[in-house]
């Protein structure tokens, strides 16, 4: 009774390998079907040459140990390419926070409105303090552009001067 | 991904180079000055402006900073006004290419100024753009000039 009811179960089992690797083949298992054929090919106590062929063509392990380190790598790997992807995500967020920040530095959007300023190493947003600022700052750059143009007016002088004194050096005939 | 996410915002970038030193990069030096404004912000409008950025630090620190970025991005101007002295660049205008902001032609204008030897040896970068002629670029730069002047 007891073996017939292990050839029962062996049958069953069979059955079910060889059910499930033909599925495997038709690319038709859910993961977890596929997971139940590597546990089942794994553990069996069975031979068979449909289980001989499933094991040849699928590369699945016999070696239950060997099958949960494969397992365990498997998860590290995982668990490695979500972190990578979880990365990228991140990286790939502050970059576009960045070319975001640094493109609206000039190039804000019309509907976007930016009015900040940077002084004393401190950032100030109050308004009128900006365009006091700003003021300031564009006397300073209108009063040097000034003093540069004297300046290049001057060497031009010189320039012409010194081209007077050459000309006269060589007095025409 | 990332070639998505960095190509969309290509189109909202004018692809300057001064960006590099706007944005707070350089503000923790308390010589720097920045100021940046720009959309619906009224003082900019009332000047017939989108946006207006300046930079202002220590000439000997800032001006190697500041010049390779002017020059290259005043080397597609269509208009420019530049003087070098004892090999350096003094003083730069360049009128850029237009581009076209939400259908508006947008005219954008840089200016440089290096000042080594004054009392208070700065350089200083002005960006600004908008709809306004070249004359009326000239006009702003002295209109701003004039702001709570004493």
């Amino acid at each position: 009774m007891l073996n017939y009811l292990l050839m029962d179960k062996d049958l069953d089992e069979l059955s079910l390998i060889i059910r499930l690797g033909e599925r495997y083949f038709d690319c038709s298992l859910s993961d977890a079907e596929e997971e139940l054929l590597r546990d089942m090919l794994g553990r069996t106590r069975l031979s068979h040459p449909a289980i001989d062929e499933l094991l040849a063509l699928t590369g699945f392990r016999t070696n239950v140990g060997l099958r949960s380190s494969e397992r365990r790598l498997k998860g590290r790997v995982r668990l490695v390419s979500g972190v990578a992807a979880a990365c990228v995500v991140i990286f790939s967020l502050g970059l576009y926070t960045t070319v975001t920040r640094r493109a609206s530095a000039i190039s804000a959007p019309a509907d976007v409105t930016t009015c900040v300023a940077y002084a004393g190493g401190k950032r100030i947003t109050d308004q009128e303090a900006i365009i006091r600022l700003l003021g300031e700052d564009m006397r300073e750059f209108t009063r040097d552009v000034r003093a540069s143009e004297e300046s290049f007016s001057e060497e031009l002088s010189d320039v012409a001067r010194i081209i007077d004194n050459i000309e006269n050096e060589y007095p025409e005939i | 991904m990332l070639t998505i996410l960095v190509c969309g915002n290509a189109s909202a970038q004018t692809g300057m180079h001064i960006n590099n030193v706007l944005g707070g990069k350089y503000v923790s030096d308390p010589s720097v000055t920045e100021v940046i404004m720009s959309g619906e912000q009224k003082f900019v409008k009332a000047h017939g402006l989108s946006n207006l950025a300046t930079f202002r630090g220590d000439s000997e620190t800032y001006a190697p900073i500041l010049q390779p970025l002017v020059l290259a991005d005043g080397a597609k101007s269509i208009g420019r006004n530049v003087r070098y002295k004892d090999g350096k660049l003094q003083y730069a205008f360049f009128m850029l290419p237009v581009t076209i902001v939400n259908g508006k032609k947008t005219n954008r204008y840089l200016y440089y100024l290096n000042n080594p030897d004054g009392n208070k040896p700065s350089v200083m970068m002005i960006y600004f753009d908008g709809t306004l002629s070249r004359t009326d670029a000239e006009a702003v730069i002295s209109k701003l000039s004039s702001l709570n002047e004493n």
